[in-house]
């Protein structure tokens, strides 16, 4: 005849498993709500494709992944556990410890300014440790996904020749149990140098003549005409591929590209469109030119950046 | 472009577009980019002659033997449909 409930509370079986996973020290985040189907993680070659895949997804894709940059060092600020002792001296644990860190990071002011758009923000997040372990959980659906942590971004301050400097992201989990009741790990084969983000850059409005367009594509820098020119390194790799444009309401109207070919005189590209329909909208009508999407530039060597739509003006 | 494209001295030109225009209109239409009439004569029979191939190895829906069209009613190309013949249930 039972005597006590114990059997009944949930504790689980103690054995230690041998050789099991550890973490490691952090070296890179990676943020978003891309996630991880069980077919996906079946091997580890296959999730490796996959976050390559997700990396190279388009902003705005639910599915996309932001990695952060290298994390140079860590610092604990996991908010203790805390205790009460009753009179005669017993302890007892109140609640647990809330895993928290800052990381330090190395970013020029370009990058700290996209880093500073999750500022504050609480987002899906897997942490890579140097035993190439990525740590996430797993949702209702056996997904594997990033938990929910907290992230703050500090930008690098100025020197003061005593201490070096870099840019500090904190992050705090939301729920503690994430971190030990539900965590996961996927040991991948990636480098951090083949987990990259990608850069955004602009399709900018040059000039036009009637319904003939050029059109630059520049990276924005944080230095003053900085902009950096992408057009000698892949505006002929770029021109061949798919470009559309819509006008009307919400851009959802098409405008026919009747066709696409370099300036090399000007360093743009001519984008013409059908004259017909360009003359049938009406004055000032805004048109929104958009550019082939990462996973084509990657395709066609022009790798590591986003093209940003433009909206023109007739 | 949405649409597919035809490439000719590093232009990339709308296929289904130019197809839909008169020789003169194209030529015409795109004269901006420094080619001369005769080259954009020439880009337009390249592009109709490839926009016609393509056309050529489809079976209009009516033509096509009834086992052979799918259930959405699509028109499948020759090799779809010789594919279709030779292996009913691949």
């Amino acid at each position: 005849m039972a005597t006590s409930l114990c059997g009944s509370v949930g504790y689980e079986n103690t054995g230690q498993v041998l050789c099991d996973i550890e973490r490691g020290n952090p070296i890179m985040m990676v943020v978003g709500s891309g996630s991880f189907s069980p077919s996906d993680y079946a091997s580890q070659s296959s999730m490796d494709a996959k976050i390559i895949e997700k990396l190279k997804l388009a902003n705005g894709n639910s599915q996309k992944l932001y990695p952060f940059p290298v994390i140079q060092g860590t610092t604990d600020q996991t908010e203790a556990a805390k205790y009460g002792t009753l009179g005669y001296g017993l302890r007892f644990k109140l609640v647990r410890s809330k895993p928290s860190y800052e990381f330090d990071v190395l970013a020029g002011s370009s990058l700290e300014k996209r880093l500073m758009s999750f500022d504050g923000e609480t987002v899906p997040l897997y942490i890579l440790d140097d035993k190439s372990q990525l740590a996430g959980v797993k949702d209702v659906g056996n997904n594997f996904i990033g938990s929910q942590w907290q992230v703050g971004v500090e930008p690098r301050p100025y020197g003061d020749a005593q201490n070096p400097k870099s840019t500090k992201i904190t992050i705090s989990l939301v729920d503690s149990r994430d971190f030990v009741e539900n965590a996961f790990f996927h040991t991948t084969a990636l480098a951090t140098s083949q987990i990259t983000g990608l850069k955004d850059v602009n399709l900018t409005y040059l000039s036009k003549a009637t319904n003939v367009y050029k059109i630059k594509m520049l990276l924005p820098t944080a230095k003053l005409n900085g902009d950096l020119d992408i057009y000698d390194d892949y505006g002929a790799l770029i021109q061949p591929l798919t470009f559309t444009a819509f006008t009307g309401a919400n851009f959802t109207t098409p405008l026919t590209i009747t066709s696409v070919a370099v300036d090399a005189a000007l360093k743009a590209l001519t984008v013409t469109f059908d004259s017909t329909m360009f003359t049938a909208l009406p004055a000032l009508a805004q048109i929104k030119l958009v550019g082939p999407i990462p996973s084509v530039l990657d395709a066609a060597n022009v790798t590591g950046i986003e093209l940003i739509s433009v909206i023109l003006t007739k | 472009m949405a649409s597919s494209t035809f490439t000719y001295e590093g232009i990339s030109f709308n296929k289904e577009w130019a197809a839909g225009i008169s020789e003169a209109e194209f030529v015409k239409h795109e004269k901006h980019h420094g080619l001369t009439a005769t080259q954009l004569k020439e880009a337009y029979k390249l592009i109709k002659s490839e926009v016609n191939k393509a056309k050529k190895n489809q079976i209009p829906l009516d033509e096509l033997p009834a086992s052979t069209v799918s259930e959405e009613g699509k028109v499948i190309t020759l090799e779809e449909a010789k594919d279709s013949d030779e292996n009913p249930n691949p």
